[in-house]
């Protein structure tokens, strides 16, 4: 256990020390810049709602006959920014269309609107899928696969504490990066919006989330490095994966749409989201066939399909590891 | 099939073997094999007392081993590097700055890998191996890159690891190194042992037993030399080769002298390991790894 504990180590030293993860860090963070940037610099001041206000308006409004929606309503309407809008604020309800025990379920489906789950998508995709591919295929492009394994044969040992350093690696890059998104709305929120609505809650839901998105980094980042097992090459591996994510992602969509709801990018997404994931299903009517989009999975489901299909890789990787040769 | 029925015994510790085999000879495939870094399809390879490639966790705590080109971080430094491969064994700084002076790095242990020259590269790699201060060393190609200074270091270094009750397996395309160095050899060719022993007693069962005569009349001796019944070549313009050897070269000074000869030179002939080599893997030497 000693062995293995100075083995994982080792790895994420050498992890840290990676250029690929650090540039994935800075861009990031660049991100995280850039949005801000653009979000203060489009972003109009509005004021508060206020009631007095209102009222005043109304009153004068009323002694003329003017209209008084057009008039007032904007001491009514809140259309300053809300930093808690990052966390998306979606009301539209699925729960009527998700096949349930529990057929009236009101949480609202939080889709992929709210900026940080949305960012936060790239940014797991990114991280996870570059940092797995080139983490595992640079051992093989520079052959210090052999170096560690000369030092440590346990194979078994080695590629646990590859997949712990790529999956811990990957989470904690996307969980910075999308941190560093969520604060850069700060400046805005504080000059020209609000943050009301910031609170114990909200804190444990943007940590929740950013947490989710390392999550869903780290499980992509297994899938990815076990196909760079396989190729032992880092661009063969992205390239494969892009070729899935294109290619396949047409086949299921058009041809096999059963398979959709086990598609790892699918579930991971919604995983991080908090969102359902939804599947084609056939009705009928008005003397038709069709297919309509339902609920699959709530987000908690989608993020154990995700987890069982990086663990199939995993698996994968294992064995393939073992039995290949070194050379 | 890179090996083919090879069967290769080294038993003694405190030796240092030669590995020889043309390009392709199966040499590396040999090594990795024993390694535990490749399976092999049949056979078995037994490595410090430990079955191959099962007890490989077992065998290779006690094995450093360098194959083909040492491979390392190039954005790491040299030290960075064999601290991340000591760390797995708990290995402490201050060994790791004493194997840095042992093998010369110690003024660029700090200097990322990248910009290391080919044979500071390849010291690091034998750094990397005497790390865990190995019963056996397995080093392929240990002097490639290295200029002669260097080669002379390694030469020096092979034989002290030696000397200090190390077993050292070595391949090598340097053959003059190698007849130094090692106690005994091993040649390959296609996958399979040709020779095997003491590299003094391979030398001399394939010398040539021959002397060579130098003389300003050639013709002559070689027309004297032939009547008492040796069997004479011609080498250069006043050189001959006169085989058998006797017993006593004297002999020959004597048979001439009394025909009136007198011969400027005379030495035998030694066979060295190029010879061996060649004459063993029919001349294969021009594409040797």
């Amino acid at each position: 256990m000693k062995t293995f504990f100075r083995l994982l180590g080792s790895e994420l030293e050498r992890f840290s020390a990676r250029r690929m993860a650090r540039v994935l860090l800075i861009i990031a963070i660049g991100i995280g810049v850039l949005v801000g940037t653009i979000t203060f610099l489009v972003t109009d001041k509005h004021s508060a709602p206020n009631q007095d206000e209102f009222e005043r308006c109304l009153e004068t409004t009323s002694s003329y006959e003017g209209d008084w929606e057009g008039n007032c309503w904007n001491w009514v309407d809140d259309d300053r920014f809300h930093i808690t809008w990052l966390l998306g604020d979606s009301t539209e309800d699925w729960s009527e269309t998700r096949p349930s025990p529990e057929p009236n379920r009101t949480e609202p489906f939080r889709g992929l609107q709210g900026i940080l789950p949305a960012i936060g998508g790239i940014l797991a995709i990114l991280t996870g899928g570059l940092i797995g591919a080139s983490f595992f295929g640079a051992e093989y492009r520079f052959g210090t696969i052999e170096q560690v394994l000369l030092w440590e044969p346990r194979r078994n040992r080695v590629l646990l504490a590859k997949y712990l350093t790529t999956f811990i690696g990957s989470a904690l890059v996307a969980i910075i990066g999308s941190l560093a998104i969520a604060f850069s709305l700060w400046p805005t929120a504080l000059a020209k919006g609000t943050t009301q609505g910031v609170d114990a809650r909200f804190w444990i839901d943007l940590l929740s989330t950013a947490g989710r998105i390392g999550i869903a980094a780290g499980l992509l980042s297994i899938i990815s490095g076990t196909v760079a097992i396989f190729t032992r090459h880092t661009a063969g591996a992205l390239m494969s994966l892009l070729g899935y994510q294109i290619i396949g992602g047409i086949i299921i969509n058009i041809w096999i749409k059963w398979l959709a709801p086990w598609d790892p990018l699918f579930n991971a997404g919604a995983f991080l989201s908090e969102s359902d994931t939804t599947k084609w299903a056939k009705e009928s009517g008005f003397g038709q066939t069709y297919w309509v989009e339902v609920s699959a999975n709530s987000y908690l489901v989608a993020g154990s399909i995700a987890f069982a299909i990086a663990s199939a890789f995993a698996i994968l990787g294992f064995i393939v590891f073992n039995r290949r040769d070194v050379s | 099939m890179a090996v083919d029925t090879l069967d290769l015994h080294i038993e003694q510790p405190g030796q240092v073997v030669g590995f020889l085999g043309p390009n392709g000879s199966g040499k590396t495939t040999t090594i990795r094999c024993m390694l535990g870094l490749i399976r092999p399809t049949a056979g078995s390879i037994t490595l410090l007392g430990s079955e191959m490639p099962a007890g490989a966790s077992l065998a290779l705590a006690r094995v450093g081993a360098l194959v083909e080109n040492p491979k390392f971080f190039e954005e790491f430094t040299g030290r960075r590097n064999l601290r991340l491969l000591g760390r797995i064994h708990g290995i402490q700084r201050k060994e790791i700055d004493q194997i840095l002076n042992q093998v010369g790095l110690a003024d660029a242990a700090d200097m990322k890998v990248r910009k290391y020259s080919l044979g500071m590269k390849q010291r690091l790699g034998v750094a990397a191996t005497l790390l865990k201060d190995p019963e056996l060393l397995v080093l392929d190609e240990p002097a490639n890159g290295l200029d002669p200074a260097g080669i002379v270091e390694m030469r020096r270094l092979l034989r002290d690891l030696g000397d200090s009750g190390k077993t050292v397996f070595v391949s090598s395309h340097q053959l003059g190194e190698i007849e130094q160095v090692c106690d005994e050899v091993v040649i390959i060719d296609h996958g399979k042992v040709v020779t095997s022993g003491p590299v003094d007693k391979i030398v001399n069962a394939s010398s040539s037993n021959a002397l060579i005569v130098t003389i300003e009349n050639t013709e002559q001796a070689r027309k004297v030399l032939e009547e008492k019944g040796f069997t004479v070549s011609s080498r250069t313009n006043n050189q001959i080769e006169v085989k058998p050897a006797p017993e006593n070269p004297a002999t020959i000074t004597q048979i001439l002298a009394d025909a009136g000869i007198y011969l400027t030179g005379l030495r035998s002939e030694e066979g060295n390991l190029e010879e061996v080599f060649l004459g063993l893997t029919e001349g294969r030497s021009g594409d040797m790894l």
